[in-house]
């Protein structure tokens, strides 16, 4: 009982939110809807076209149809008018006729006039006559009004109507009524005249039902509309067709472009017939076969001059080999000749190693673009590693006067590299350092996290310009042309350490900054094959100056750029630079960008979980710092 | 996306408008110009209806005599109008046919006040003249009081005596005295085909003064249509079954088409002389009509059928064909004279040798065809000699001899082969035809007592006797060559020892006997007994022979009626002498006597 009761309440108290969320679902849906309908219209240009042939032509033919129609009707109406107002003036001629035998309106035989009257009008027989109501009605006071047949009309007959025929007016107006109270409402034309009689005024009215003009009007509307409603639908589809017939080639010239852009340079179009779209294809396809023998004479070309690279290195190396035994020969007795000669040895021996430097760098650039190199991935602890550069470079570094800071995690750093060229890498960024160091510490940290694994290598030199960033990657770019190659390397190593990385499918960035030194960062993925997506480490170091890419400063170029020419026409490997984050931001432009979460999120999403600095890392307490 | 939307709604509107498109629900009012004007209407010549009761006098004797006068309009408001005069309470109950009694008063209504301020109203020796009916004929009269009482006087229920005097106690009966009828009636005779469609009969109607002229048209076209009078109803026949009145008959301009529109069963009038005569009897039952000025148009079922210039056809299709005017004889020493006075003397058309020993004659004339009948003294005895011929009668067959004769008259067209005579012998009525002289008698239906009088109206279908002292009218016709009367009409005269009776007209009669002062008197009445008026008074002796030549449309000026008494013949009331008589070839036969017998040829 009281279930009952409280159920309407609850039910009630229910119903609400329950529309409130259907209401919801539906505007969700509506907009699904909405946005799918957008992009449909975006996308296909199909769909636009019929569209605009559609409701073009439903306007234009909406509008001669409404034209036709409206004429149509018109003129049906004007011949129902006429036919009536016809019918009107006789029946008038005759009522003002029968009517002349009356002079009073008190007078016997009024009321049997005024309905012979109005049965001789209306004909007799309503069912055959359509329906056609004939009414006369006096001015006079009691005078009973006739109708034939006998039906009430007074609800049909207007105040206004009645008002200007009893002024003397011939008026009609179109109303609609059920006199015959068939259910049916039926539109009848009302004409009114008055009669002139010797008792007053008499007023005759016609109430000519409109149906077969109706059905006329009805029928050519209908005719009208169908026919349009073809027309623009045959448009519609016509559209469709023709659209299909261009829009088609043109996305199979899509498909072949795109699959040409992808490389497969042989994809050609099917050319079929002689018309304009076949001389598309025949242009496309003929473009594609210049661009084709264009392609792979240049593949031809750059493989020419690599191997060209790779046959004059190898060449060298035989006579070079037979002029260092003699050379080595020869600076192992340098003792023995004049302090001129031996001075002559001793630069001999030193450019000899230079050159052969030289080669090995050539030979393995070479390698890398003849797609000869190999990764030889293994399961590394990178800590050992790190060591062992370092160690290997404490000497120069110690000549150079430039300490080397190494921060490393107690733990082992296990990750899938190939050691020799990580190694290689490290060496390589290491060496850098030290060498465009001017005196000032060069610090190492390696960092790691589930997915990467990521070495640092920072220094205080003079710092690289904007843009720069990407230069030193570049195949012997050097900072400044002018300065002499006096110290380092090949101008190749950045290269190869470039190619390094990228066969890990890691990054090799760098930072660096007019007066605030540089930064490089090395990221591997912890799994060989991984796809990485954030470093460990950061790329722009945290004493970095605020507005990088405003602040002018000199001499810093200099360093990077002296020491490490390149043709790596990339600073980074792996991802797209804009998706990477600011860890990936490899220039001035990027830094800075780097900079502004750094400073008002310091443990940022991209930066908290890996940075082994970071007050609470391990790494502080086991840094090993060797100077020498 | 945006850019589509308003189109699209541009193209649902152009669509939508489509759809609405075509002929509306509902309209403004337009008027299309001004309606006819009237025309300048005619002056309809209506008369006064008689005076209401508020109209009425606070005299109870005037006041009587127009509730006596009340009912005197249109039949359809008669019992309104009576009853108007009648307190509610006591008001007559409207019967169907609205039938009104007419009475004649031989004196006015007497007063009797009575002590409580009303009066009593008697009229007494009344004379129940006839029914007038609602198409406007008097038929027999069925009330048969002498004296009818009523009471006037102001209605207790008036405050003061602003109310008039009412009818307090009504008689039972709607009562119009003959003298309303004279006075709030117009006299209008209409016309039916005999059964052998050789003649029209003279129907005669009272239409109300207070119809309009414009209506008369219509109100003589529905009496056509509702057929001939109960009494005619032997000899005349109706419109074909079915014919009915298509509208009004519209009352036409000056010199105007008057149209009238019949509707008629499938079948009838098919033929030209159907038309030609069904146009005929219109056209002469709206002879009187003032509208009729010009052309009269016949449409069946609204087609136009026969178009003529009334007045065109009235002289091509003459009611009786009398072509010459009335020619006046007498007897003479036993012979048949023409008697001067008439303006046309024509010679006697019976042969001398045939025209011998006559008593009395009747001659009878169509076109050149002459019928005589001849009542000549046989020794005591009378016989009748009857005969025909052309221009003149020379043969003449005798009949039956009577003690007593009268004067013979012709019916003129009610036989298939010439005229039918009729005479009174022996208180019996005879026929005969113009070659048999055997004398047959005619059956009287509903009379009794002997015949004594005979007269013939001009169409032949119409005969009025006198029988046992009562004067008759009845509708005759010839059935297998023997004449066939129908119901007899007695009407009610203020004669009598009516003694002699002819036709005076179409619709009256001129009928000899003694008024009440004993002095015979020679009295005009109508057809149907409501007027009598006195045309001849103070003669001297019993009125023994009357002749009259009806009066009719076609007669320029009316004929006089010419009688004998004690011998001699009378015309106006002058006598006519020897000089009055026409010799002839013959000269005149000797002696002093003065013609007798005269009589008229038609």
């Amino acid at each position: 009982m009281v279930r009952t009761l409280t159920s309407p309440f609850v039910l009630a108290a229910r119903a609400i939110p329950a529309g409130r969320r259907l209401w919801r679902a539906a505007a969700a849906r509506a907009a699904v809807v909405a946005a799918g309908l957008r992009r449909t219209w975006r996308r296909s240009l199909q769909v636009r076209v019929v569209t605009i042939t559609l409701v073009a032509s439903s306007l234009l033919v909406g509008g001669f149809a409404y034209l036709v129609v409206h004429n149509i009707t018109d003129i049906v109406l004007e011949n129902a008018r006429r036919d009536v107002e016809g019918r009107l003036s006789d029946g008038q001629e005759y009522a003002a006729k029968q009517l002349s035998n009356h002079t009073t309106p008190s007078e016997q035989g009024l009321k049997a006039t005024f309905e012979n009257t109005v049965n001789y009008l209306a004909g007799g027989d309503p069912a055959q006559l359509g329906g056609v109501v004939v009414t006369l009605r006096a001015s006079a006071p009691g005078v009973v009004p006739a109708t034939s047949p006998q039906v009430d009309v007074n609800d049909m007959l207007s105040a206004e109507l009645r008002h200007q025929v009893e002024s003397g007016h011939v008026a009609d107006q179109i109303r609609t009524g059920d006199p015959f109270g068939t259910g049916t409402p039926t539109k009848y034309l009302i004409y009114g005249s008055p009669v002139p009689t010797r008792f007053g005024q008499v007023q005759l009215y016609y109430f000519v039902p409109l149906t077969r003009w109706d059905q006329i009007a009805t029928g050519a509307r209908s005719t009208v509309l169908a026919t349009g409603f073809a027309l623009v639908l045959l448009l519609g589809l016509l559209s469709g067709l023709v659209t299909r017939m261009v829009v088609n080639p043109v996305r199979v010239a899509a498909r072949t472009a795109q699959r040409l852009s992808a490389g497969l340079l042989d994809q050609r179009m099917v050319v079929n017939g002689e018309d304009d779209l076949a001389m598309l294809a025949a242009s496309f396809n003929q473009m594609a076969t210049n661009l084709q023998r264009q392609i792979v004479r240049l593949e031809e070309m750059s493989r020419l001059q690599r191997r060209f690279t790779s046959d004059v290195s190898h060449e060298l190396r035989t006579p070079l080999t037979t002029v260092r035994m003699a050379a080595d020969l020869i600076y192992a007795e340098r003792d023995s000749f004049d302090p001129a000669v031996t001075r002559t040895a001793e630069l001999l021996h030193a450019e000899l190693d230079r050159f052969e430097d030289l080669l090995t760098d050539l030979l393995e650039i070479s390698r890398f673009d003849a797609g000869f190199a190999m990764l030889d991935a293994e399961p590394t602890d990178l800590v050992p590693v790190v060591r062992r550069v370092v160690d290997q470079l404490e000497p120069l570094a110690r000549q150079c006067r430039a300490p080397l800071r190494v921060t490393v995690p107690d733990a082992p750093v296990i990750a899938e590299v190939d050691p020799r060229r990580v190694e290689r890498i490290l060496r390589n960024l290491l060496g850098n350092a030290v060498e465009h160091g001017v005196g000032k510490p060069v610090e190492v940290v390696l960092g790691a996290d589930e997915t990467a694994v990521a070495i640092t290598v920072r220094d205080h030199g003079v710092g690289l310009k904007p843009g720069e960033e990407k230069l030193v990657f570049n195949r012997f770019w050097r900072a400044d042309p002018s300065r002499a190659r006096q110290t380092g390397g090949t101008g190749l190593g950045l290269s190869i350490s470039l190619e390094d990385a990228r066969l890990h499918g890691g990054w090799l960035e760098a930072w660096g900054a007019p007066g605030h030194g540089a930064q490089f960062r090395l990221t591997l993925p912890t799994r060989a094959g991984d796809r990485l997506t954030s470093s460990p480490l950061r790329l722009v170091p945290a004493d970095a100056p605020e507005a990088v890419g405003g602040s002018e400063s000199t001499g810093r170029s200099e360093l990077v750029g002296g020491t490490q020419p390149s043709g790596g026409p990339e600073s980074v490997t792996g991802p797209d630079p804009a998706t990477s984050g600011s860890d990936g931001a490899p220039g001035a432009g990027a830094a800075e960008r780097a900079e502004a979460p750094d400073r008002t999120a310091p443990s940022g999403p991209g930066w908290t979980p890996t940075r082994p600095a970071g007050p609470r890392a391990p790494v502080e307490a086991g840094p090993s710092e060797v100077t020498r | 996306m945006t850019r589509r939307f308003p189109s699209v709604l541009v193209a649902a509107t152009v669509l939508a408008a489509v759809a609405a498109c075509g002929i509306p629900n509902e309209t403004e009012v337009r008027v299309d110009g001004p309606g006819p004007q009237a025309e300048t209407a005619r002056a309809d010549g209506t008369g006064k209806p008689p005076r209401s009761r508020v109209e009425s006098s606070s005299d109870p004797l005037a006041f009587a005599e127009d509730f006596l006068a009340a009912a005197a309009g249109e039949p359809d408001g008669a019992y309104e109008r009576f009853n108007d005069y009648i307190v509610e309470e006591k008001r007559l109950v409207p019967q169907p046919g609205n039938e009104v009694n007419i009475i004649r008063l031989d004196a006015p209504p007497l007063v009797t006040r009575n002590n409580d301020g009303t009066s009593s109203i008697t009229i007494e020796h009344v004379q129940q003249v006839g029914v007038l009916r609602a198409n406007g004929s008097v038929g027999e009269p069925v009330a048969t009081e002498t004296s009818y009482t009523f009471t006037v006087g102001r209605r207790p229920t008036d405050p003061g005596t602003g109310g008039g005097l009412w009818v307090l106690d009504p008689p039972p009966v709607l009562l119009m005295t003959d003298e309303a009828l004279g006075t709030y009636y117009r006299e209008h005779t209409i016309y039916f085909w005999n059964a052998n469609r050789d003649a029209l009969v003279p129907d005669l109607r009272y239409l109300p003064r207070t119809v309009p002229v414009q209506r008369q048209a219509t109100e003589v076209l529905n009496w056509l249509i509702g057929g001939p009078a109960d009494w005619l109803g032997t000899c005349a026949v109706r419109l074909p079954d079915g014919t009915g009145p298509l509208g009004n008959v519209p009352a036409p301009q000056e010199g105007g088409r008057l149209e009238v529109n019949l509707s008629v069963k499938a079948g009838a009038l098919d033929t030209d002389d159907d038309l030609d005569k069904l146009f005929q009897q219109i056209v002469w039952s709206l002879w009187a009509n003032p509208l009729l000025d010009n052309e009269l148009e016949l449409k069946i079922q609204n087609q136009s059928r026969r178009v003529a210039v009334a007045e065109d056809w009235r002289r091509n299709h003459p009611l009786y064909g009398l072509g010459d005017p009335p020619a006046r004889f007498g007897v003479l020493g036993g012979k048949v004279y023409p008697l001067q006075g008439s303006g046309d003397e024509q010679p006697v058309p019976i042969a001398p040798e045939v025209n011998r020993d006559v008593v009395s004659a009747a001659l009878s004339r169509d076109g050149t065809t002459v019928a005589a009948a001849l009542v000549t003294r046989d020794g005591k005895a009378l016989r009748l000699r009857t005969g025909a011929g052309v221009g003149m009668v020379r043969d003449v067959r005798d009949g039956k001899s009577f003690a007593a004769m009268g004067r013979p008259v012709w019916l003129r067209t009610a036989g298939d082969a010439g005229p039918i005579g009729l005479v009174v012998a022996d208180g019996e009525l005879y026929e005969f035809g113009v070659d048999d002289a055997a004398l047959t008698r005619v059956r009287l239906p509903g009379v009794s007592g002997p015949v004594t009088a005979v007269g013939a109206a001009l169409e032949g279908n119409r005969i009025a006797f006198i029988s046992g002292g009562g004067l008759y009218v009845a509708a005759v016709r010839s059935v297998d060559g023997a004449l066939s009367v129908g119901p007899s009409r007695r009407l009610p005269t203020s004669l009598r020892d009516l003694s002699a009776v002819d036709w005076f007209g179409e619709n009256s009669l001129v009928v000899a006997g003694v008024k009440g002062n004993g002095r015979a008197a020679i009295h005009k009445l109508n057809v149907d007994g409501t007027q009598e008026s006195e045309e001849v008074t103070d003669i001297g002796a019993p009125v023994t022979h009357l002749a009259a030549y009806p009066g009719n449309p076609e007669l320029p000026a009316l004929a006089p009626a010419l009688y004998e008494a004690n011998e001699v013949a009378y015309v106006s009331g002058m006598p006519i002498g020897r000089e009055h008589v026409v010799p002839g070839a013959e000269g005149l036969p000797p002696g002093s006597g003065t013609p007798t017998a005269p009589f008229y040829l038609f």
